[in-house]
Protein backbone atom coordinates (compact mmCIF):
# COMPACT_ATOMS: atom_id res chain seq x y z
CA UNK A 1 0.00 0.00 0.00
CA UNK A 2 1.02 3.23 -0.45
CA UNK A 3 -0.14 7.06 -0.59
CA UNK A 4 1.32 8.63 -4.35
CA UNK A 5 1.52 12.22 -4.81
CA UNK A 6 0.56 13.02 -7.97
CA UNK A 7 0.70 16.67 -10.16
CA UNK A 8 -0.65 17.78 -13.27
CA UNK A 9 2.22 17.16 -15.25
CA UNK A 10 1.23 13.24 -14.82
CA UNK A 11 -1.53 11.23 -16.74
CA UNK A 12 -2.97 9.82 -13.97
CA UNK A 13 -5.20 7.09 -16.25
CA UNK A 14 -1.75 5.99 -17.28
CA UNK A 15 0.03 5.71 -13.91
CA UNK A 16 -3.10 3.98 -12.41
CA UNK A 17 -2.42 1.56 -15.50
CA UNK A 18 1.19 1.12 -14.34
CA UNK A 19 3.08 -1.10 -12.17
CA UNK A 20 3.88 2.23 -9.97
CA UNK A 21 -0.21 1.79 -8.34
CA UNK A 22 -1.70 -1.25 -6.95
CA UNK A 23 -5.40 -1.55 -5.51
CA UNK A 24 -5.60 0.08 -2.03
CA UNK A 25 -3.19 2.89 -2.70
CA UNK A 26 -3.87 6.29 -2.31
CA UNK A 27 -3.52 9.07 -4.86
CA UNK A 28 -2.95 12.34 -3.28
CA UNK A 29 -3.71 15.20 -5.89
CA UNK A 30 -1.23 18.50 -5.94
CA UNK A 31 -2.94 21.50 -6.08
CA UNK A 32 -3.24 22.89 -10.32
CA UNK A 33 -5.38 22.48 -12.61
CA UNK A 34 -5.40 18.87 -14.41
CA UNK A 35 -6.24 19.00 -18.14
CA UNK A 36 -6.90 15.26 -18.65
CA UNK A 37 -9.84 12.44 -18.16
CA UNK A 38 -8.96 9.98 -15.40
CA UNK A 39 -9.69 6.26 -16.43
CA UNK A 40 -9.78 4.12 -13.21
CA UNK A 41 -8.99 1.04 -13.81
CA UNK A 42 -7.59 -0.52 -10.52
CA UNK A 43 -10.18 -0.98 -7.61
CA UNK A 44 -9.86 0.09 -3.83
CA UNK A 45 -8.21 3.30 -5.15
CA UNK A 46 -8.75 6.69 -3.11
CA UNK A 47 -8.38 9.94 -5.77
CA UNK A 48 -7.92 12.75 -2.91
CA UNK A 49 -7.35 15.99 -3.48
CA UNK A 50 -4.58 16.91 -1.23
CA UNK A 51 -5.11 20.99 -0.66
CA UNK A 52 -8.32 22.89 -1.80
CA UNK A 53 -7.52 23.31 -5.25
CA UNK A 54 -6.93 20.89 -7.37
CA UNK A 55 -9.30 21.09 -10.15
CA UNK A 56 -9.85 18.93 -13.67
CA UNK A 57 -10.57 21.07 -16.09
CA UNK A 58 -11.81 19.30 -19.69
CA UNK A 59 -11.86 22.66 -21.01
CA UNK A 60 -15.35 22.26 -22.97
CA UNK A 61 -13.21 20.10 -25.42
CA UNK A 62 -12.80 16.49 -23.04
CA UNK A 63 -16.05 14.45 -22.70
CA UNK A 64 -15.60 13.28 -18.88
CA UNK A 65 -13.68 14.19 -15.84
CA UNK A 66 -13.54 10.73 -14.04
CA UNK A 67 -14.03 7.64 -15.72
CA UNK A 68 -15.18 4.46 -12.80
CA UNK A 69 -16.20 1.65 -15.31
CA UNK A 70 -16.33 -1.84 -13.65
CA UNK A 71 -13.93 -1.26 -10.95
CA UNK A 72 -15.18 -1.32 -7.21
CA UNK A 73 -14.72 0.80 -3.68
CA UNK A 74 -12.97 3.68 -5.66
CA UNK A 75 -12.77 6.88 -3.46
CA UNK A 76 -12.77 10.55 -5.38
CA UNK A 77 -12.60 12.73 -2.42
CA UNK A 78 -12.78 16.93 -3.02
CA UNK A 79 -11.71 17.36 -6.30
CA UNK A 80 -13.08 20.00 -8.03
CA UNK A 81 -14.66 19.17 -11.69
CA UNK A 82 -15.04 21.58 -14.42
CA UNK A 83 -15.87 22.69 -17.94
CA UNK A 84 -16.70 18.98 -19.52
CA UNK A 85 -18.79 18.03 -22.14
CA UNK A 86 -20.75 14.94 -20.76
CA UNK A 87 -20.32 14.18 -17.04
CA UNK A 88 -18.23 15.40 -14.36
CA UNK A 89 -18.09 11.62 -12.61
CA UNK A 90 -19.34 9.08 -14.89
CA UNK A 91 -19.72 5.51 -12.69
CA UNK A 92 -20.34 2.63 -14.72
CA UNK A 93 -20.86 -1.53 -13.52
CA UNK A 94 -18.97 -2.27 -10.29
CA UNK A 95 -20.10 -0.19 -7.42
CA UNK A 96 -19.15 0.46 -3.95
CA UNK A 97 -17.71 4.33 -4.95
CA UNK A 98 -17.32 6.50 -2.57
CA UNK A 99 -17.72 10.24 -4.25
CA UNK A 100 -17.05 12.28 -1.68
CA UNK A 101 -17.01 16.34 -1.32
CA UNK A 102 -16.27 17.28 -4.66
CA UNK A 103 -17.37 20.40 -6.49
CA UNK A 104 -18.71 20.00 -9.96
CA UNK A 105 -19.47 23.16 -12.12
CA UNK A 106 -20.47 23.98 -15.91
CA UNK A 107 -20.97 20.43 -16.86
CA UNK A 108 -23.16 20.18 -20.04
CA UNK A 109 -24.76 16.64 -18.99
CA UNK A 110 -25.10 15.19 -15.66
CA UNK A 111 -22.96 16.03 -13.25
CA UNK A 112 -22.24 12.90 -11.35
CA UNK A 113 -23.44 9.92 -13.34
CA UNK A 114 -24.73 6.79 -12.07
CA UNK A 115 -25.20 3.65 -14.48
CA UNK A 116 -26.25 0.17 -13.85
CA UNK A 117 -24.09 0.25 -10.82
CA UNK A 118 -24.71 -0.73 -7.06
CA UNK A 119 -24.19 0.40 -3.52
CA UNK A 120 -22.06 3.71 -4.32
CA UNK A 121 -22.14 6.77 -1.31
CA UNK A 122 -22.65 10.06 -3.33
CA UNK A 123 -22.15 12.37 -0.41
CA UNK A 124 -21.61 16.42 0.17
CA UNK A 125 -20.86 17.26 -3.24
CA UNK A 126 -22.01 20.69 -4.78
CA UNK A 127 -22.90 20.58 -8.21
CA UNK A 128 -24.43 23.28 -10.27
CA UNK A 129 -24.63 24.32 -13.93
CA UNK A 130 -25.01 21.03 -15.16
CA UNK A 131 -27.98 19.21 -16.94
CA UNK A 132 -28.65 16.58 -14.15
CA UNK A 133 -26.42 17.30 -11.17
CA UNK A 134 -26.57 13.50 -10.07
CA UNK A 135 -28.64 10.65 -11.66
CA UNK A 136 -29.11 6.66 -11.02
CA UNK A 137 -29.72 4.97 -14.27
CA UNK A 138 -29.87 1.70 -16.21
CA UNK A 139 -30.67 -0.64 -13.11
CA UNK A 140 -28.67 1.45 -10.29
CA UNK A 141 -29.75 0.04 -6.71
CA UNK A 142 -28.93 0.53 -3.05
CA UNK A 143 -26.94 3.86 -3.77
CA UNK A 144 -26.99 6.71 -0.68
CA UNK A 145 -27.34 10.00 -2.36
CA UNK A 146 -26.67 12.25 0.85
CA UNK A 147 -26.08 15.75 2.00
CA UNK A 148 -25.41 16.99 -1.53
CA UNK A 149 -26.30 20.18 -2.91
CA UNK A 150 -27.88 20.88 -6.64
CA UNK A 151 -28.52 24.31 -7.39
CA UNK A 152 -28.57 25.80 -11.09
CA UNK A 153 -29.00 22.82 -12.65
CA UNK A 154 -30.82 22.78 -16.54
CA UNK A 155 -33.10 19.68 -15.32
CA UNK A 156 -33.14 17.46 -12.35
CA UNK A 157 -31.76 17.77 -9.05
CA UNK A 158 -31.77 14.19 -8.11
CA UNK A 159 -32.69 11.52 -9.94
CA UNK A 160 -33.46 7.69 -10.35
CA UNK A 161 -34.25 7.27 -14.04
CA UNK A 162 -36.97 4.54 -14.44
CA UNK A 163 -38.55 1.86 -12.45
CA UNK A 164 -35.81 -0.17 -12.78
CA UNK A 165 -33.95 2.34 -10.61
CA UNK A 166 -34.47 0.71 -6.66
CA UNK A 167 -33.76 0.91 -3.23
CA UNK A 168 -31.84 4.16 -3.21
CA UNK A 169 -31.64 6.79 -0.63
CA UNK A 170 -32.11 10.49 -1.09
CA UNK A 171 -31.20 12.45 2.67
CA UNK A 172 -30.25 15.86 3.61
CA UNK A 173 -29.75 16.86 -0.03
CA UNK A 174 -30.79 20.32 -1.32
CA UNK A 175 -31.91 21.54 -4.49
CA UNK A 176 -32.57 25.12 -5.55
CA UNK A 177 -32.97 26.65 -8.35
CA UNK A 178 -32.81 24.04 -10.92
CA UNK A 179 -35.24 23.69 -13.98
CA UNK A 180 -36.48 20.24 -13.60
CA UNK A 181 -37.56 19.02 -10.00
CA UNK A 182 -35.77 18.91 -7.05
CA UNK A 183 -35.44 15.67 -6.78
CA UNK A 184 -37.23 13.09 -9.16
CA UNK A 185 -37.78 9.51 -8.55
CA UNK A 186 -38.91 6.25 -10.29
CA UNK A 187 -38.59 2.94 -9.17
CA UNK A 188 -39.09 0.91 -6.06
CA UNK A 189 -38.77 1.21 -2.97
CA UNK A 190 -36.84 4.61 -2.77
CA UNK A 191 -36.28 6.72 0.50
CA UNK A 192 -36.70 10.37 0.31
CA UNK A 193 -35.80 11.65 3.80
CA UNK A 194 -35.10 15.47 5.08
CA UNK A 195 -34.42 16.91 1.38
CA UNK A 196 -35.00 20.54 0.97
CA UNK A 197 -36.02 21.17 -2.44
CA UNK A 198 -36.60 25.14 -3.15
CA UNK A 199 -37.27 27.26 -6.29
CA UNK A 200 -36.97 24.31 -8.69
CA UNK A 201 -39.00 25.15 -11.41
CA UNK A 202 -41.06 21.99 -12.50
CA UNK A 203 -41.60 20.61 -8.76
CA UNK A 204 -39.75 19.72 -5.44
CA UNK A 205 -40.45 15.88 -5.54
CA UNK A 206 -42.01 14.04 -8.27
CA UNK A 207 -42.14 10.23 -7.32
CA UNK A 208 -43.23 8.18 -10.15
CA UNK A 209 -43.26 4.42 -11.90
CA UNK A 210 -42.94 2.31 -9.19
CA UNK A 211 -43.82 1.12 -5.51
CA UNK A 212 -43.21 0.95 -1.84
CA UNK A 213 -41.07 4.37 -1.91
CA UNK A 214 -41.14 6.46 1.23
CA UNK A 215 -41.03 9.93 1.38
CA UNK A 216 -40.74 11.65 4.91
CA UNK A 217 -39.77 15.18 6.58
CA UNK A 218 -38.30 17.08 2.83
CA UNK A 219 -38.99 20.45 2.68
CA UNK A 220 -40.89 21.49 -0.59
CA UNK A 221 -41.49 25.31 -1.45
CA UNK A 222 -41.71 27.88 -3.79
CA UNK A 223 -41.77 25.38 -6.77
CA UNK A 224 -42.10 27.01 -10.04
CA UNK A 225 -45.65 24.38 -10.68
CA UNK A 226 -46.69 22.00 -8.42
CA UNK A 227 -44.96 20.98 -5.31
CA UNK A 228 -45.35 17.22 -5.52
CA UNK A 229 -46.22 15.58 -8.37
CA UNK A 230 -46.92 11.65 -7.31
CA UNK A 231 -48.13 9.51 -10.26
CA UNK A 232 -48.70 5.40 -10.81
CA UNK A 233 -46.56 4.22 -7.65
CA UNK A 234 -48.47 1.78 -5.15
CA UNK A 235 -48.29 2.15 -1.62
CA UNK A 236 -45.69 5.07 -1.10
CA UNK A 237 -45.53 6.38 2.53
CA UNK A 238 -45.64 10.60 2.50
CA UNK A 239 -45.06 11.79 5.90
CA UNK A 240 -43.93 14.59 7.82
CA UNK A 241 -43.43 16.96 4.67
CA UNK A 242 -43.50 20.32 4.63
CA UNK A 243 -45.16 21.68 1.11
CA UNK A 244 -45.91 25.58 1.09
CA UNK A 245 -46.03 28.56 -1.09
CA UNK A 246 -45.85 26.41 -4.51
CA UNK A 247 -47.31 28.11 -8.02
CA UNK A 248 -49.92 25.35 -8.34
CA UNK A 249 -51.04 22.29 -5.95
CA UNK A 250 -48.86 21.22 -2.98
CA UNK A 251 -49.59 17.29 -3.81
CA UNK A 252 -50.92 16.05 -6.90
CA UNK A 253 -51.91 12.28 -6.82
CA UNK A 254 -52.09 11.26 -10.13
CA UNK A 255 -52.40 8.05 -12.45
CA UNK A 256 -53.30 4.70 -11.27
CA UNK A 257 -52.09 5.69 -7.77
CA UNK A 258 -53.17 3.03 -5.22
CA UNK A 259 -52.53 2.59 -0.87
CA UNK A 260 -50.61 5.28 -0.60
CA UNK A 261 -50.54 6.79 2.94
CA UNK A 262 -50.11 10.90 3.58
CA UNK A 263 -49.98 11.48 7.04
CA UNK A 264 -48.73 14.20 9.24
CA UNK A 265 -47.89 16.47 6.31
CA UNK A 266 -48.36 20.35 6.65
CA UNK A 267 -49.80 21.92 3.69
CA UNK A 268 -50.26 25.56 3.09
CA UNK A 269 -50.37 28.71 1.04
CA UNK A 270 -50.16 26.66 -2.40
CA UNK A 271 -51.61 28.62 -5.31
CA UNK A 272 -54.18 25.58 -5.59
CA UNK A 273 -54.90 23.14 -3.78
CA UNK A 274 -52.87 21.57 -0.87
CA UNK A 275 -53.69 17.76 -2.37
CA UNK A 276 -55.75 16.71 -5.47
CA UNK A 277 -56.24 13.29 -6.17
CA UNK A 278 -56.97 12.06 -9.80
CA UNK A 279 -59.63 9.93 -11.13
CA UNK A 280 -58.06 6.84 -11.03
CA UNK A 281 -56.58 6.96 -7.21
CA UNK A 282 -58.05 4.25 -4.69
CA UNK A 283 -57.63 3.54 -1.66
CA UNK A 284 -54.93 6.14 -0.44
CA UNK A 285 -55.16 7.16 2.83
CA UNK A 286 -55.24 10.65 4.40
CA UNK A 287 -54.65 11.09 7.64
CA UNK A 288 -53.37 13.77 10.31
CA UNK A 289 -52.41 16.30 8.28
CA UNK A 290 -52.54 20.08 8.50
CA UNK A 291 -54.14 21.76 5.13
CA UNK A 292 -54.15 25.49 5.26
CA UNK A 293 -55.07 28.31 3.42
CA UNK A 294 -54.76 26.55 0.03
CA UNK A 295 -56.13 28.56 -2.89
CA UNK A 296 -59.28 27.35 -3.92
CA UNK A 297 -59.55 24.73 -1.87
CA UNK A 298 -57.51 22.57 0.59
CA UNK A 299 -58.92 18.81 -0.50
CA UNK A 300 -59.50 18.01 -3.88
CA UNK A 301 -60.65 14.74 -5.01
CA UNK A 302 -61.49 13.37 -8.55
CA UNK A 303 -62.32 9.48 -7.85
CA UNK A 304 -64.00 9.45 -4.38
CA UNK A 305 -62.52 6.52 -3.54
CA UNK A 306 -59.51 7.46 -1.06
CA UNK A 307 -60.06 7.57 2.92
CA UNK A 308 -59.39 10.56 5.17
CA UNK A 309 -59.20 11.18 9.28
CA UNK A 310 -58.29 13.59 11.11
CA UNK A 311 -56.97 16.34 9.04
CA UNK A 312 -56.90 20.20 9.61
CA UNK A 313 -59.16 21.65 6.38
CA UNK A 314 -58.41 25.56 7.20
CA UNK A 315 -59.87 27.72 5.06
CA UNK A 316 -57.53 30.80 4.41
CA UNK A 317 -58.52 33.98 6.95
CA UNK A 318 -58.65 37.06 5.61
CA UNK A 319 -55.80 38.45 3.90
CA UNK A 320 -53.77 35.50 5.10
CA UNK A 321 -51.72 34.52 2.07
CA UNK A 322 -48.76 35.93 2.27
CA UNK A 323 -47.31 38.57 -0.08
CA UNK A 324 -43.13 37.52 -0.42
CA UNK A 325 -41.09 39.63 -2.65
CA UNK A 326 -39.62 38.29 -5.44
CA UNK A 327 -36.16 37.70 -3.95
CA UNK A 328 -37.22 34.66 -1.66
CA UNK A 329 -34.98 31.89 -3.56
CA UNK A 330 -32.31 34.16 -3.66
CA UNK A 331 -32.71 34.59 0.11
CA UNK A 332 -32.56 30.45 0.41
CA UNK A 333 -29.79 30.46 -1.75
CA UNK A 334 -27.38 32.56 0.29
CA UNK A 335 -29.33 30.97 3.64
CA UNK A 336 -27.67 27.91 2.77
CA UNK A 337 -24.36 29.19 1.98
CA UNK A 338 -24.38 28.33 -1.69
CA UNK A 339 -23.70 31.47 -3.45
CA UNK A 340 -20.35 31.80 -1.69
CA UNK A 341 -19.68 27.75 -1.29
CA UNK A 342 -19.09 28.59 2.14
CA UNK A 343 -20.73 25.64 3.68
CA UNK A 344 -18.23 23.22 3.91
CA UNK A 345 -15.46 25.84 3.92
CA UNK A 346 -14.35 24.88 7.79
CA UNK A 347 -14.01 20.90 6.76
CA UNK A 348 -11.45 21.90 4.03
CA UNK A 349 -8.04 21.37 4.44
CA UNK A 350 -5.55 24.10 4.79
CA UNK B 1 -43.73 12.90 -18.46
CA UNK B 2 -43.55 8.45 -19.72
CA UNK B 3 -40.87 6.84 -19.60
CA UNK B 4 -41.07 6.84 -23.55
CA UNK B 5 -40.55 10.16 -23.45
CA UNK B 6 -37.59 10.37 -21.41
CA UNK B 7 -35.72 8.02 -22.82
CA UNK B 8 -36.08 9.44 -25.88
CA UNK B 9 -35.23 12.92 -24.41
CA UNK B 10 -32.27 11.16 -23.33
CA UNK B 11 -31.72 9.28 -26.42
CA UNK B 12 -31.43 12.77 -28.49
CA UNK B 13 -29.18 14.79 -25.92
CA UNK B 14 -27.03 11.49 -26.33
CA UNK B 15 -26.67 11.24 -29.94
CA UNK B 16 -26.06 15.19 -29.81
CA UNK B 17 -23.18 14.70 -27.67
CA UNK B 18 -21.79 11.57 -29.00
CA UNK B 19 -22.15 13.71 -32.73
CA UNK B 20 -20.46 16.81 -30.97
CA UNK B 21 -17.29 15.14 -29.84
CA UNK B 22 -16.43 13.03 -32.77
CA UNK B 23 -16.31 16.31 -34.77
CA UNK B 24 -14.03 17.94 -32.18
CA UNK B 25 -12.13 14.54 -31.64
CA UNK B 26 -9.07 16.83 -33.41
CA UNK B 27 -9.00 19.00 -30.70
CA UNK B 28 -8.13 16.56 -28.35
CA UNK B 29 -4.60 16.66 -27.95
CA UNK B 30 -3.46 12.95 -29.18
CA UNK B 31 -2.47 11.87 -25.91
CA UNK B 32 -5.84 12.40 -24.34
CA UNK B 33 -7.20 10.49 -27.30
CA UNK B 34 -7.66 6.97 -26.22
CA UNK B 35 -9.05 7.78 -23.28
CA UNK B 36 -11.79 9.75 -24.98
CA UNK B 37 -12.47 7.38 -26.88
CA UNK B 38 -13.09 5.01 -24.16
CA UNK B 39 -15.46 7.40 -23.17
CA UNK B 40 -17.32 7.48 -26.32
CA UNK B 41 -17.89 3.97 -26.56
CA UNK B 42 -18.87 3.74 -23.22
CA UNK B 43 -21.62 6.47 -24.25
CA UNK B 44 -22.19 4.66 -27.38
CA UNK B 45 -23.12 1.57 -25.57
CA UNK B 46 -25.50 3.72 -23.07
CA UNK B 47 -27.15 5.06 -26.04
CA UNK B 48 -27.83 1.52 -28.12
CA UNK B 49 -29.21 0.17 -24.21
CA UNK B 50 -31.52 3.21 -24.58
CA UNK B 51 -32.88 2.39 -27.57
CA UNK B 52 -33.43 -1.41 -27.14
CA UNK B 53 -35.60 0.13 -24.32
CA UNK B 54 -37.21 1.88 -26.32
CA UNK B 55 -37.83 -1.20 -27.92
CA UNK B 56 -35.90 0.51 -31.42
Amino acid sequence: MAVITVSPADDISALIASDSVSPGDVLLLEDGEYFQTVVVTKDYLRIVAKGTKAVLNGRSILLTGFVLNGVTGVEVNDVSIMNYLSTGISISGGGGHRIVGNKINGIQSTGIWVVATRDNLVWRNEICNTFDAVQLFFTSVNNRVIENIATLCADDGFESFSQNDSHNVFAGNVAINNGGFGLEVWGDNNLMVNNVLVCNRLGGINVSNGSNSVAIGNVVKDSGSRGCFLTTHANLFFGENQVEANLREGIVVSGTFTNGIFHRNTVRHNTDSAITLGANTRSNFVFDNVFKCNIPVNIRDLSDANNYFGNIDEPCKPNELPFEDCGGCLKDLKERGTADGSRYQNQKRN
Amino acid sequence: MDLGTKIRREIERLERLIADSEAMMDQVPNHLRPYQEKVLELHKDHLSKLKLMLGE
